[in-house]
């Protein structure tokens, strides 16, 4: 099955049943699909299960799939919504995030310094955006990582494209604070004493 | 680092932006599934294409049966004229919504008409 086809012709073929149009379309959307997941899990094995799940939905509702537009944006949806319902469902929030606060806590003396300091302003960055509430969080991810539009996140996670815009805004002030927070607490004011 | 608080202190709005992008892309952006999530999802597949005939046959079954009321009351003449308009409508409209209502209404077919679909004899 050649790469020229498109993903409506590949979705009318597994409307038929046909699995080898099923695995051209996962060879297509794997990557973006198992990363947006493994961003909002934190879980590898979360992770693989979404993936599972959202091509056995490509499966199951082929015949509701619009083949005119691309795959994508619907697939993204159906990733966003598992990822959601896995966090909701077991409350791994709290062990994700109490993984990255291990992890932050645990010195970085392996790594050359400058290494070191790079890793450490990435958690740092991390942190603060699993920190977010889940709707600014998707909508950082969706947008930092996947490059995807303000119009394409909205219908995504079908709010309006404002809300998506406001919910950015508020998500990179807040993650602005928490940087200049950070950044204060390792660069404390030097006092100069010149008595 | 004092390059990265000037960042944040806004006199470089972007920087916040690529910052955020190269956290996730560099947490997350060059991973890729393992080769077995692709074998489960043929197999889970697979097992389904086992099953969906059962299915498909029902269904098949139930589309020549719609095919065959359409063809058979599009060709009433006579006295039966005029049941196209009224029990097509019926049929369709109920059976599909309630199967207990749509019994009671296959039972007031005429017997003429329900031998023409192959339901009586």
């Amino acid at each position: 099955m050649t790469a020229q086809c498109t993903d409506g012709w590949l979705v009318a073929r597994v409307r038929e049943g046909d699995l080898e149009a099923l695995g051209e379309l996962y060879k297509r959307y794997k990557t973006q699909v198992y990363r947006t997941a493994l961003a909002i899990t934190h879980d590898e094995r979360a992770a693989e299960d979404i993936l599972q799940d959202a091509f056995l939905r490509v499966y199951t509702y082929a015949d509701r799939i619009d083949e005119t537009v691309l795959l994508g944006p619907w697939l993204y949806r159906v990733t966003v919504n598992l990822a959601y319902s896995w966090t909701n469902r077991v409350k791994r929030w709290w062990y994700s995030l109490q993984d990255t606060l291990d992890r932050w806590a645990s010195p970085a003396h392996t790594y050359p310094e400058a290494l070191a300091e790079d890793e450490e302003w990435r958690q740092a960055l991390l942190q603060a955006i699993d920190a977010l509430p889940p709707g600014h969080r998707v909508v950082v991810i969706l947008h930092y990582l996947e490059g995807l539009s303000l119009k394409e996140i909205a219908y995504i996670v079908d709010v309006p494209e404002g809300t998506v815009k406001s919910r950015l805004h508020y998500a990179r002030e807040s993650l602005k604070r928490a940087m200049l927070e950070r950044e204060r607490r390792l660069v404390p004011e030097v006092a100069y004493d010149f008595t | 680092m004092t390059l990265r608080r000037n960042m944040f202190d806004g006199r470089c709005t972007d920087a916040l932006d690529d910052l955020c992008r190269w956290a996730l892309c560099d947490s997350v952006g060059q991973v890729q599934p393992p080769a077995y999530v692709w074998e489960k999802i043929e197999q889970q597949v697979q097992r389904r294409m086992v099953s969906r005939p059962r299915w498909w046959a029902l269904a098949r079954m139930w589309e020549e049966f719609k095919r065959n009321v359409r063809r058979h009351m599009g060709g009433l003449t006579g006295q039966y004229a005029g049941y196209e308009t009224f029990y097509q409508p019926v049929i369709f409209g109920v059976w599909e919504g309630s199967l207990p209502l749509s019994l009671v209404y296959i039972i007031e077919q005429p017997m003429p008409m329900l031998r023409g679909v192959g339901w009586a004899t």
